[in-house]
């Protein structure tokens, strides 16, 4: 089952995806055009990883982690599907990440790797902005790096755990207005979905709603303003967002 | 005005109340009610942000190495951290120790507690939206490195007591004028004042509002001097008090967990 939260008619509501359309759980099928789409849960508690994927860490000039680069996001900086993103005027290089996010589903403390998938709710799709020259090398990655408002796009919904077969081998990709510019596959992790959950619970309660990142494989090229991104995760959903810029975020969004 | 926020037996969420001057009952406006044995959680629902490097002692402690590597150059914006939901526990909670951290550092902080989303603040009105202020126990398994801590030092259960009280702003001087002290076991370990910051109050919340928004019950800590506040251990009693914001206590457990 797919599962969305979405706006529409004035109030929020939970919803599902059947056979392409927007089911409402009295019956509704609003044109998916129609709503707005929030990301699949409330963020609570969200990690990410930095350089996850070997590939990418090559391609900032990182070794491999021996142990997993994690981070914390609060609930501002998160946006559902179709939403826009504002690229600032001062950005020079701005990029997306696509990456499987990882829906918990039961309180988790102390969980070893064999049975961590007994903790996962489901699996959504995430675009993590970073804007590289906002980066400063303390407490890294900085919040105005990494929990900017509007900056962690997630949804357009949660796929129930039950229904990824292998979450450790999902094709993932961007597009920039049509054009691919990222590709990789969630094999090529360096710490997979049960290691994640057991590193995380092994210091941390982690809560239904937390939320895990998995990280981005290479594929880095710089956004601008009136650009589409899509990000794909294969069998869970195409994400889609747009850069504006100031002018217009201010303006009209 | 003093506000609490208790658990009551039975009640599965926390309720807000002014609470009565001697502290221990809480006004519902007819009723009095006395906070339970236990009653007291964290005195905010919200997120919890520090920053780091906001005193100037701090700053300069670190500033010979600002320009090497790893850092390469000073910060230019606020370099904050989390508190997330799993650290934050009310006044006297028992904490847990991580297994590996033989010490904590005891970073108080007063806390600025938001009342409603504040976003892209000026300093002129960066304080309209703080409602009041609140004590703030940063438990953090220390480390001389400011590059990239592992998130764990910060993040681990309990690591975040908060309270007892949110004190309105209104009946506040000026926050640098307020003094915290530290107790471990009964005696004064620190004695500090939000004096000397890099960022004042108004200024911090401008700066961090400019990428990224507060929302209500969210608290912004003034920060602590990073690795050069004492440090407590498993068994030690640790009470924080602050004139007027009244006494935060907690218990680190003394069993290894």
């Amino acid at each position: 089952m797919k599962r969305a939260r979405i706006a529409y008619n004035g109030a929020i509501h939970d919803a599902s995806v059947i056979d392409d359309r927007l089911v409402l759980a009295d019956g509704r099928s609003p044109d998916m055009d129609k709503v707005v789409w929030l990301p699949p849960v409330q963020p609570r508690t969200t990690f990410a990883l930095a350089i996850n994927y070997a590939d990418h860490a090559k391609e900032l000039a990182f070794k491999a982690p021996e142990k997993p680069l994690a981070f914390i996001k609060g609930p501002g900086t998160f946006l559902g599907h179709n939403a826009v993103t504002r690229r600032p005027a001062d950005a020079q290089f701005m990029h997306y990440e696509c990456e499987l996010a990882v829906i918990i589903g039961r309180t988790a403390k102390n969980v070893p790797a064999a049975d961590a998938y007994d903790f996962v709710a489901g699996y959504s799709v995430a675009n993590d902005y970073a804007i590289r020259n906002y980066l400063e090398n303390y407490y890294r990655p900085n919040l105005r790096t990494k929990n900017r408002d509007g900056c962690t796009v997630m949804g357009p919904w949660m796929v129930d755990a039950a229904d990824v077969a292998d979450p450790m081998n999902l094709d993932i990709r961007t597009f920039v207005n049509g054009e691919q510019v990222q590709a990789g596959n969630t094999r090529d992790m360096v710490f997979g979905v049960p290691a994640l959950i057991e590193y995380l619970s092994s210091f941390m309660t982690l809560s239904p709603g937390d939320v895990i990142l998995t990280g981005t494989p290479d594929g880095i090229v710089d956004v601008k303003a009136g650009d589409q991104v899509v990000t794909e995760v294969q069998g869970v959903g195409r994400l889609v967002n747009t850069i504006v810029d100031d002018q217009t975020y201010f303006q009209r969004s | 005005m003093r506000y609490a926020r208790i658990t009551l037996p039975g009640r599965n969420t926390p309720i807000t109340a002014p609470v009565t001057p001697d502290g221990l009952s809480v006004d519902l406006g007819g009723d009095i009610v006395p906070v339970p044995e236990g009653g007291f959680a964290p005195a905010i629902p919200g997120w919890v942000y520090g920053p780091l490097l906001n005193e100037r002692s701090t700053w300069e402690r670190f500033s010979d190495q600002m320009q090497d590597k790893p850092y390469v150059a000073p910060p230019t914006a606020p370099v904050l951290y989390f508190k997330p939901q799993n650290t934050h526990v009310g006044h006297q909670a028992r904490i847990t120790l991580p297994a590996y951290a033989e010490r904590v550092e005891l970073g108080a902080s007063l806390g600025l507690v938001f009342r409603r989303q504040t976003a892209h603040a000026t300093p002129e009105n960066a304080l309209d939206n703080v409602a009041g202020v609140t004590i703030v126990l940063d438990l953090s398994v220390p480390n001389d490195s400011i590059y990239r801590p592992p998130v764990q030092e910060k993040c681990w259960d309990g690591s975040c007591p908060i309270g007892p009280f949110v004190t309105d702003l209104v009946d506040l001087p000026d926050l640098t004028q307020l003094t915290l002290k530290t107790y471990v076991n009964g005696s004064l370990v620190d004695e500090r004042r939000h004096a000397g910051l890099v960022r004042d109050p108004a200024h911090l919340v401008a700066d961090v509002t400019a990428f990224m928004a507060l929302s209500e019950g969210d608290v912004l800590m003034l920060g602590y001097p990073v690795g050069a506040v004492p440090t407590a251990k498993r068994g030690d009693h640790i009470r924080v008090e602050v004139e007027r914001l009244g006494a935060l206590e907690c218990t680190l457990a003394g069993e290894q967990a």
